[in-house]
């Protein structure tokens, strides 16, 4: 390496600097737990939220049947015009 | 190593889970100890683990959006120097506030090992603005061609050109004052 070349000293400070790093054994587990949480986390949340949605949908629809479903009001003090004929 | 999942074991799992699962076990094999290098030089310190961590946990929530697997190496630099560059950035915030010296590449325990001219490089490397550290760190320790470096820097090659020249400059001037 030149030592006046600042890209070869760079390289070779960089490859040393990374030579010292050493991952710890257990980071695949402690990884692999995390992204298993956060998509059950995300699925749980899909799952609540589409029975949100359903629950929802039944809940207008049961009004809207109901609805259209009830009896015509009975008259009671209304005048009631009736015409016998002969 | 981590152990692959056996397929088919378990009842009632989607086997694009699985081929997933197994293509994460594989990339992190083959990747994490790189990654976790990568966010060291990069400015992450004692958080390079948790920043490479997070990276694999975002891809493995995207990992159905990606163009191809082949593509997941690229992406996990890429995350990884978003993470980093976010964290330097909180840490300068906090720093300003606090009326605290400012961020240092490397914890004084791995400077420690080096020779002294190589300390003056960091000490270089330290003092130059994020993006002008992230390329010169991929281009002449990750060894990657400008157009790998824009994809993981989100920037154009055009900028990744300047960044490494301006860089260069700085830590040339850098080396030649501590003379």
């Amino acid at each position: 390496m030149s030592v006046d070349d600042p890209e070869a000293r760079l390289r070779d400070t960089l490859d040393s600097l990374a030579s010292t790093v050493v991952p710890s054994p257990d980071a695949y587990a402690r990884a692999r737990t995390e992204w298993q949480r956060r998509d059950r986390r995300r699925r749980l949340v899909m799952l609540a939220l589409a029975v949100l949605i359903v629950a929802v949908a039944d809940v207008v629809g049961l009004w809207a049947l109901h609805s259209l479903a009830e009896p015509d009001r009975t008259p009671r003090h209304e005048r009631i015009d009736v015409i016998v004929q002969p | 190593m981590p152990q692959p999942l056996a397929a088919g074991t378990e009842p009632g799992v989607d086997l694009r889970d699985v081929e997933r699962e197994t293509a994460m076990i594989r990339l992190f094999d083959g990747h994490h100890a790189q990654l976790v290098r990568l966010a060291v030089l990069l400015g992450a310190e004692q958080d390079a683990e948790d920043v490479v961590a997070e990276a694999f946990c975002v891809l493995h929530s995207r990992w159905y959006r990606l163009r191809a697997p082949e593509a997941a190496p690229a992406y996990l630099r890429s995350v990884v120097c978003n993470l980093v560059r976010i964290r330097i950035r909180r840490l300068q915030v906090s720093r300003r506030h606090a009326d605290v010296e400012l961020f240092h590449i490397a914890s004084a325990e791995s400077t420690a090992l080096l020779h002294e001219d190589q300390r003056q490089v960091v000490d270089a490397l330290k003092n130059l603005p994020t993006r002008q550290r992230e390329a010169l760190v991929l281009r002449y320790w990750m060894d990657l061609k400008e157009r790998e470096i824009a994809e993981a820097m989100g920037i154009s090659t055009g900028a990744v050109k300047s960044h490494i020249f301006r860089g260069m400059h700085a830590l040339s001037r850098a080396m030649e004052s501590h003379r």
